[in-house]
């Protein structure tokens, strides 16, 4: 379980627990959270109470990077500590426990919307990681029962490509993996709580493989990575590894290596223009050997 | 350093704390402190098991012969070239001649 705590930023709000599964975890939180919606867990969910951690500033190693953070690109800076992973923007800010299992928020009462895209993103992310479950910048498709997924940078086209092949979506921006599974079931922020591509899919599902977007070309092409490729592709596309210590960074590491060696990760080339999909669609079903029209 | 600063009588050694796991021959390192990933192919990747027992550049670049088609020259060119930039991104360390005992 995951207990989410943001009642310290409302503490005129009274109590009211709720309890979610995201990523094959239950993640409690002590004020409804209308983006996590889709995925409320059944009445029947233990919501155990957590002690309440103290939001403290981390003193320790500092880094920085980007997120898209209530409707926008915002820098977040990182602090870790003995006492957990501290991180802050533009006036709001939480802690992550060094065993993922509480996230604590802080900020004034009209900063609660950029506070809860904090804590459901990168720090839910790194959470996450801490437990075994790596985030990867990933759109996905489900194809026969399994996850196809497109590893890309922001603005690589993963979201695009995911909407233009007809198959069921089941990630925009970022997917869960653990083990050679997919956990779809996650909040995509920049999509809007009744389109959530995951609320409706199993808890877990295999990967079939994941396709690396190369930069526009002119034909649609598949090519297989070396397992080392493969794996600093996955290393390159995981949601928040700037905030990971040292020990997290090995079994990070591991992991990749691990899932590089399980499912496949192809190159994809494609001319990024009108009526490419049901191309890029036929050479992923050729590349699987599966049907082209299998749903 | 420059490459001429490098002789087959260097010792170099892994830094302390990075990280690597080898995948089919290849390698992908990890400096944690920097946050950076390298990859290395198969001969880089002997390099490196070879470098992370204490070996000389010179008995590497002897072990390198034997298992690599190549003339002596270009092997130690591409050895000294790769030790260059395992420094450069400090992956590896220079060991002084005073600690030489200790890797036995």
């Amino acid at each position: 379980m995951i207990a989410i705590h943001l009642r310290p930023a409302l503490p005129s709000e009274p109590p009211d627990p709720r309890a979610y599964r995201i990523a094959g975890l239950t993640v409690t939180a002590d004020l409804p959270l209308p983006a996590l919606a889709p995925f409320a867990a059944p009445a029947s969910a233990s919501l155990d109470p957590v002690p309440t951690p103290v939001v403290q500033d981390g003193s320790g190693r500092v880094v920085q990077g980007q997120a898209f953070l209530d409707g926008r690109e915002r820098p977040v800076e990182g602090r870790s500590g003995p006492g957990g992973t501290w991180l802050s923007t533009d006036g709001a800010a939480c802690t992550v426990s060094p065993d993922g299992r509480t996230i604590a928020g802080a900020s004034a009462a009209e900063g609660l919307p950029l506070l809860v895209d904090l804590v459901l993103g990168p720090a839910l992310c790194l959470a996450l990681a801490l437990r075994g479950a790596f985030c990867l910048h990933a759109g996905a498709v489900v194809v026969g029962g399994r996850i196809v997924a497109f590893l890309g940078d922001s603005g690589a086209g993963k979201s695009t490509l995911a909407r233009l092949l007809g198959w069921p979506r089941a990630a925009d921006d970022i997917l869960p993996v653990a083990g050679p599974a997919a956990r779809p079931r996650f909040p995509q922020l920049k999509l809007a709580p009744q389109d959530q591509p995951g609320a409706g899919l199993p808890e877990e599902l295999p990967l079939a493989a994941f396709y690396c977007l190369d930069p526009p070309a002119e034909t649609v092409a598949v090519r297989p990575l070396s397992s080392r490729d493969a794996a600093l592709s996955l290393v390159h596309h995981t949601v928040a590894a700037r905030l990971f210590d040292p020990g997290l960074l090995d079994r990070h590491l591991g992991f990749c290596a691990r899932l590089a060696a399980e499912v496949p990760v192809r190159a994809l080339a494609y001319p990024r223009e009108l009526g490419v999909g049901p191309r890029v669609r036929a050479a992923i079903a050729a590349d699987l050997g599966l049907p082209e029209h299998l749903p | 350093m420059s490459l001429s600063g490098l002789v087959p009588e260097t010792v170099v050694r892994h830094r302390p704390g990075v990280l690597f796991h080898e995948l089919e021959g290849e390698m992908v390192l990890l400096d944690p402190e920097a946050g950076l990933y390298f990859g290395l192919n198969e001969a880089g990747t002997r390099a490196w098991s070879l470098i992370g027992g204490g070996a000389s550049l010179g008995a590497v670049h002897a072990a390198l012969l034997t298992e690599f088609e190549a003339s002596p020259g270009q092997v130690w060119e591409d050895l000294a070239a790769l030790a260059h930039r395992l420094l450069e991104h400090r992956l590896v360390e220079i060991v002084p001649p005073g600690d030489f005992n200790l890797l036995t």
